[in-house]
Order: C-alpha cells, then structure tokens, then sequence
C-alpha cells in the first residue's frame, strides 16, 4: 500500500504541534518536522499557508489548518482517540476546555515569555487563577476517577499528549503554580517515561515551550 | 430504522440562547431525533453550576452520562447522525473551520459585550475596531474555503456538515446586530441559505424562542 506522506508545518517549538509530533513518534508515523522561524514566516511561507497561520498539516500534499483539527485528525488516524464515541466526545472537550484555559491564561503567559509588552505582575494576578480554575481541578477529578493513570479511558490518547505537554511548560516557566495539583505531575511523568516518547522527548529539538 | 427503545435519551441542556448550543439542537431536528431542550434561567444558573461538568453550558445528557463543551457535544452528535463529511480529511476540514469560527466569536466577543450594554464603550468604535477586521480576517476565509469546494452551499463536500450549521448561525446572529456585515461574503450567506431552506430548519427558525443570541 501507499504510504501517506505527512508534512507538519510549524514554529520551532513545541507548543501546539507538540501533540500531533508526540501522536507521530508514538504510533511510529514518519512526517516532515518542518520547523519556520519568524523570518521565514514573513518572508516566504505566510501566505503558503491556507489560514495564514500555522499549525498546518499536509497529508499528500492537502493542507489541513487549526492545531485541534490537525490533532483529531491525526489522533483518529492512529488510534488516540478512545474507544467509544463517548470517550471520544470527552476527549474533545477537554481539549476545548484545554483551549479555553489556554485563552485565559495567554496575557499571563504571553508577557511572561516576552512575547508582549506588559506588567507581568499585574498580568499574574488578574489571570492566573482564574485560568487555573477553569482547567486543572477537572483534570485532577479525572485523573483520581480513572485507574488507568491516563485522563480518559484506558489507553493513552491525544488529550494526555496535550496536558503533559502543557503541564512540562508550567513546571519549566511557572514552578508552584499547580502546587494544589499532584496528579499532574504524575501523570506527566507517565506520559514522559512512555518509551516512544522518552525516545522521541530525547531526540527532539530544544525549545523553551 | 431504529427501535425507539433502542435510542438513548438525550438531554441538551444550555441557557434561553441559541448561541453555541443551537447547532445541536439543529442536528437533533435534522436528524428527526427526539431531545429534551432545556433552558436554564439565568437567575437558576449559579445555584445549577455544580452538577455540570466543567461548570458551564451547554451539557449534553445521553442517557443521564453528562458531555460538556458545546463543540465537543456538536461533533458527538454530527457523528450519530451523520453530518461529518464524508471521510477523515473532510471531517478534518469541518473541524478547522468549526475552531476558526470559534476563534471568531472570541474576537467579537469585546464588541457584543459593548453592543449589548453589558459593558462601558463606544459602540461604533467597538464596530470599526474589533467587529469590522474580524468579520473581514475570518470570513475571507469562510468565503474562501466556500469557493473552493465549488460554490456548492456547502463548506466542505457536498452534504450539509455541523459547520454549514455553526457559521449560518453565527451570521444570523451578527447580522442582527449589524444588517449588511457579510454583503461581501456571497458564497458565505449561500451556505446559509442552503441551510435555512431546508424544511425542517425553516419550521424550527420560524417557531424556537426568539432570543437576542
């Protein structure tokens, strides 16, 4: 059979093309890890790109846009994407409920990295918390409701890519902030030691977030 | 044909809106699938909060087992009853622009506040600064994405999927607002109309509850 051949357009860093890189490493897939710095991004592949934006996920050559689309793409493809449309429809949702938070918390996160002008203190405490609030104490609910260790079902799937992703930038930018929350931590380090991803988070290029 | 018995009951709970809980209730009318369309109170909300999943709206109830998250219950329910695309890479393309209509609403979302009383501003400054360069940077691509797929009415493929619904929403709801917005868009407001001709659509438009979202 033919092989679809995968080209994965992003920045060099892991953030939300992490997931998808971590479904390929996992599943054994071979993509194109095509990584645009910002003035490659202006220069040439802007409007190469069908949204303007990237994440972009080529699969012969069709380009898919928007980093959630790509990742339920790619999770359905491979199986990371539980086993029963319910399982499936929570999967969703905390990868929607991901985003939300990732809304909230972006002044915050943004001003933090030097990525916008702005008081980082003033931006803390306006939305870290509630940020926090929207997200973690459901991921933690799950994690204690489910034996498996993974968030939901019984075998790993595209959300738990995600939140340990996540959840490795808050250790590595913001120590303390999920203090409340041990459960992540634990099941960060069980994603992590996954041997795909041990060998692939080895191999990986090095990127702050 | 499936057994009534068979069928799970469905429960979609979500406020007095149509707002992100409307395009499931238009799969469950296309689909001819009996729902129990509940609206909360705003007034009953704060004390309801806690049985609800991630403490918000809407909730979709299958069987009493609780989905949160109004796009995560849509894409449950355009996989039951079939308006997905027809394959994984259309599905995937429905998917992109459910979340570029998303990231859409998020944009607009200082100017309603504004339009709506609900906050301090200059409505027509809110207009010229937020509402108008969102409309332009997103539906270019809507209309974009609707042209490709050969101005057919729909955005993807050739069958009605969840998005046809979501966006034609969207564009009811603006355009009551701010009459005119999507003129440039045609292909766009075709969509839409493919969707609000479809006789069970029209029925339900004419007769749901008439809210201001």
């Amino acid at each position: 059979s033919t092989m679809v051949h995968y080209k994965l357009y992003y920045f060099p860093s892991r953030s939300v093309a992490e997931p998808v890189r971590q479904m390929f490493a996992y599943a054994g897939i071979e993509y194109e890890d095509v990584r645009i710095t910002k003035e490659e991004w202006l220069a040439e592949w802007k409007n190469k790109m069908t949204f303007d934006q990237v994440p972009v996920l080529e699969v012969d050559g069709k380009q898919i846009p928007q980093s959630l689309a790509i990742g339920r793409f790619v999770a359905k493809q491979y199986g990371f994407y539980g086993k029963t449309p319910f399982e499936a429809a929570w999967i969703d949702a905390i990868a929607d409920q991901f985003k939300d938070y990732w809304v909230a918390l972006a002044p915050w996160f943004y001003v933090h990295m030097g990525y916008a002008e702005g008081d980082v203190e003033a931006a803390k405490a306006k939305c870290a918390g509630p940020a926090r609030d929207m997200l973690f104490p459901h991921l933690q609910k799950l994690l204690k409701e489910n034996k498996s260790g993974f968030l939901i079902g019984d075998q790993v799937s595209w959300i738990d890519f995600m939140i340990q992703e996540h959840v490795t930038v808050l250790e590595e930018e913001f120590p303390g902030y999920l203090k409340d929350y041990p459960e992540l931590f634990v099941h960060a380090a069980k994603i992590r030691a996954l041997p795909a991803i041990k060998a692939w988070i080895e191999k990986r290029p090095v990127s702050r977030g | 044909p499936v057994s009534l018995l068979a069928m799970p009951s469905y429960k979609l709970n979500y406020f007095d809106a149509r707002g992100l809980g409307e395009v499931s209730r238009q799969l469950f009318i296309l689909s001819g699938t009996p729902y129990e369309d509940n609206r909360i109170p705003k007034d009953q909300w704060p004390a309801l909060k806690e049985k609800y999943g991630f403490g918000t709206l809407p909730v979709l109830e299958v069987d009493g087992k609780q989905i949160p998250q109004s796009l995560a219950i849509a894409r449950y329910l355009a996989k039951e009853f079939g308006f997905y695309g027809a394959n994984a890479f259309e599905a995937a393309w429905v998917d992109a622009l459910a979340d570029q209509a998303k990231d859409f609403l998020s944009e607009m979302r200082p100017y309603f506040v504004i339009a709506m009383g609900m906050a301090e501003g200059d409505k027509d400054k809110a207009k010229a600064e937020i509402a108008l360069p969102a409309i332009k940077k997103h539906f270019d691509l809507f209309e974009k994405a609707a042209k490709d797929n050969g101005s057919n009415g729909h955005f993807v493929g050739s069958k009605l999927s969840y998005v046809d619904i979501l966006i034609s929403e969207f564009v009811f709801s603006i355009d009551s607002f701010m009459p005119g917005s999507f003129d440039a868009f045609p292909t766009v407001l075709a969509v839409r109309a493919k969707v609000t001709s479809i006789p069970a659509i029209k029925e339900w438009i004419e007769k749901r509850p008439k809210t201001v979202t």
